[in-house]
């Protein structure tokens, strides 16, 4: 009988150790193409119903890519024609590959078909 | 292997499939100048996480402000000023650097920021290092 308790209290220390190491795994993973808690999906192809008909779906790449700003190092200021204090490192998620459709009226849109966080070029105000 | 222990394993990857939003995070700069004898690494707060972004369809149909990207950027920022240790009389040995409050995400403004895709690899010490003590 003892045997069989020890068993089960090693079974039960086993799944806490597993789960414990997981969630340390995930507090401790890099910002940079890693994902940590929930909030902000990964970036990939989702459904745009807006162009989409029955039989016909068209896909956008829609989701979240690693950004940062920071103080801009004293080097790279000095090489700047107009210095500026910050310096913003960014990705957005776009289309790594798509195929060109035609709709109604001969109005053209991209079908994307792979996605991937790479330069962003709408980000500037 | 027991159900609740693959059960286990099973919610842990699915936990982990999102990513961290944009939030303030500990981040270390090096500055140092020509004159002065050493390099001072500063323990500061920049801006950093992930954003949603989408890429439309229909690129040519849009106006450029619906074509609209967020980035992590600051939302509130104050300066701080460091002094850089062994600098010669006749240098200003203070070096003054933006610390984050709070992040958004938004847009990247270019009034004060250098908006760029690639890592800038130019922060480092060439000279011995000094912490900050703030």
């Amino acid at each position: 009988m003892p045997r069989q308790i020890m068993d089960s209290y090693g079974k039960y220390a086993a799944v806490t150790l597993t789960i414990l190491s997981v969630f340390l795994h995930l507090l401790h993973a890099f910002p940079d193409g890693e994902f940590l808690m929930q909030g902000c999906p990964e970036c990939k192809l989702g459904e745009n119903r807006f162009f989409s008909k029955p039989g016909a779906p068209i896909y956008q790449c829609t989701g979240c890519c690693f950004s940062r700003a920071y103080p801009t190092p004293m080097r790279s200021k000095k090489t700047m024609l107009v210095p500026k204090n910050i310096t913003s490192e960014a990705t957005c998620c776009v289309a790594k590959a798509f195929t060109k459709i035609t709709l109604k009226d001969n109005v053209k849109i991209e079908n994307h078909t792979d996605c991937h966080c790479s330069t962003c070029y709408y980000h500037k105000s | 292997m027991s159900p609740f222990f693959v059960m286990s394993l099973l919610f842990g990857l699915a936990f982990g499939q999102t990513a961290s939003l944009c939030a303030p995070s500990e981040y270390t700069i090096h500055v140092e100048k020509r004159e002065c004898a050493y390099c001072l690494a500063i323990n500061t707060t920049i801006c950093a996480g992930f954003c949603m972004t989408r890429d439309s369809n229909g690129k040519k149909l849009l106006l450029k402000s619906a074509l609209s990207q967020n980035v992590c950027t600051y939302k509130e920022m104050l300066y701080q000023t460091a002094l850089i240790p062994g600098c010669p009389h006749h240098t200003i040995p203070y070096y003054s650097y933006p610390v984050a409050v709070s992040c958004k995400c938004g847009k990247c403004n270019t009034d004060y920021s250098d908006c760029v895709h690639e890592k800038v690899r130019t922060n480092y010490c060439t000279k011995p290092q000094k912490l900050c003590n703030m």
